[in-house]
């Protein structure tokens, strides 16, 4: 029988102002969590997989560990999915036993800005696309101003979408008030949304994400491993890719949805599943906008219809398809996918803060950018 | 994690830059399919074609999308908040970024005509998108 990869343990700081450390240090102290979380020593890690700190290297030495299969992928949230995916596969191919992936950010701390071509923003920071320099000249900066770009141009195709984005924001910020590890502690009001100020119109503050420090780990395993330890696996069942590379400096007509469906859809084939078996999803927020375009990407509704959906349906604990339930990037902290494919792990294993009615079965992990992805988590020891 | 000053201008870009200070809107079409592109890829997203040619371009076309910073990010003289940022989409197909002048943002719609032309800043040349009249 192959081997399934399964999530056995998870960890991480928690988000917001943590100054005075670096990003190895907030990912050594969530990989120690994940750990102890999955009944493991260090030393029975010999996979590492590492975003957003100093070095794969670093993290290693200071794990005392020398890793069969080491890796760090480059620091952009699109790169989560991914990076987890690869993690399944490493361990069923039989290539590991054991994969910690490790994640730390001290943006907050460290004063990093996006947008503004500041002396410690990146690239990547700066917004979209492969020429950086052609978008300069236009005062064209910031990741939040490609999505007030699609955001303008998909209200003038289908309508306003302010009740939704006000409606994401506000139950986001409800979700993040319950988790006490969120960056977020007082509730978002309808008309404190309104009245926030605009940044990129029509984007306005609550329709970002923030920038926090904090660390986040997840230990992956085969199930046929994780039967001799103590925590409760959570099975992988599926994951997909799909990205829109060619033409990337603009933002793409269909909003990621063709490539967002074939990452989606991949992943459900492989799991032997649909859209319409997901009880929650986490959704990749980095801009309330986004959910709306994931939501369409993924097939929950059709194309045109998420803003509808969301004011129709709601996205909050009792709706029927709780999203981000721990508050998501909007408000718990932007920890780039990280902290959303965490709480996917949660809620299969029923110990979230932030329960749905009816216990999570099967739970999605969707990221809609440039590269988009999809991760399955799935209850061990059913389907595959 | 700094930006560093590129010390080459990337083929890609480079003429489109030149057309600018001469003037200018030229941008990238694709000898096999006529897909007109800004950046230049090396081979072509339609039809695969290797063989691009620079070509000069009118400017009339119709706003795609726009934005308007409120938000001061870069302190810059010729850029001061509020301003509008638009992407046009010229008659001959391809998208390309503009300064939106003479209009207010309240006043802009995705699909209005406008037309884009070449105007010099301290800062340099580039695109200004203005309403047809």
């Amino acid at each position: 029988m192959p081997a399934t990869a399964v999530v056995i343990g998870i960890g991480s700081t928690g988000f917001g102002v943590h100054p005075g450390r670096t990003a190895d240090d907030l990912a050594v102290q969530a990989v120690e969590a994940a750990l102890v979380d999955a009944g493991l020593a260090a030393h029975d890690l010999d996979g590492l997989i590492t975003q957003r700190v100093s070095s794969y290297e670093t993290i290693a030495a200071r794990l005392g560990i020398s890793p069969a299969f080491s890796l760090q992928v480059p620091a952009e949230g699109r790169m989560t999915g991914p990076a987890i995916a690869l993690a399944a596969r490493a361990v069923e191919a039989g290539e590991c036993t054991a994969v910690v992936l490790a994640y730390g950010n001290d943006s907050r701390s460290g004063g990093h800005t996006y947008g503004g071509l500041g002396a410690t923003s990146s690239v990547a920071a700066e917004g979209y696309g492969s020429h950086p320099e052609l978008h300069r000249a236009y005062g064209l900066t910031s990741p939040g101003a490609f999505y007030a770009l699609m955001l303008q141009r998909y209200e003038a195709e289908f309508g306003s979408a302010s009740a939704a984005l006000e409606t994401i924001a506000v139950t986001f910020r409800d979700h993040a008030i319950r988790n006490p590890g969120a960056a977020m502690s007082v509730p978002l009001t309808p008309e404190e949304y309104r009245a926030s100020r605009a940044i990129v119109r029509p984007m306005r503050l609550h329709d970002y994400c923030m920038i926090n420090d904090g660390g986040v780990a997840m230990v992956v395993t085969t199930a046929e491993r994780a039967a001799d330890l103590p925590g409760v696996a959570v099975q992988i069942a599926g994951w997909g890719q799909q990205s829109r590379l060619a033409s990337s400096d603009l933002p793409p007509a269909d909003y990621w949805r063709t490539a967002a469906r074939a990452a989606h859809e991949r992943a459900h084939r492989m799991a032997g599943t649909t859209v319409d078996d997901l009880d929650v999803a986490m959704i990749y927020d980095n801009f309330s906008p986004n959910v709306l375009f994931t939501l369409e990407g993924m097939g929950v509704c059709g194309p045109g219809e998420a803003a509808d959906w969301v004011v129709d349906q709601g996205v909050g604990t009792d709706a029927p398809l709780p999203l981000n339930t721990a508050g998501g990037h909007l408000s718990e902290g932007y920890m780039q996918g990280w902290a959303l494919n965490v709480e996917a792990v949660r809620q299969v294993r029923g110990d979230a803060v932030a329960r749905p009615a009816r216990p999570a079965r099967l739970v999605a992990y969707a990221a809609t950018a440039p590269v988009s992805s999809t991760i399955l988590y799935r209850r061990s020891g059913e389907g595959r | 994690m700094s930006v560093p000053e590129p010390t080459a201008t990337s083929a890609a870009i480079a003429p489109h830059l030149a057309g600018l200070r001469a003037g200018e809107i030229v941008l990238a079409t694709c000898g096999g399919c006529g897909l007109v592109s800004l950046p230049r890829p090396d081979r072509c997203r339609r039809c695969g074609g290797g063989r691009h040619e620079w070509r000069r371009q009118a400017g009339e076309g119709r706003i795609w999308s726009f934005v308007e910073f409120v938000k001061d990010y870069l302190h810059r003289p010729d850029l001061s908040v509020p301003y509008v940022v638009a992407l046009v989409e010229l008659d001959a197909g391809a998208v390309v970024m503009a300064s939106v002048a003479g209009s207010r943002y309240g006043d802009l719609r995705v699909g209005q005509r406008v037309r884009v032309g070449v105007e010099s800043y301290a800062a340099g040349p580039r695109l200004v998108a203005r309403a047809n009249p």
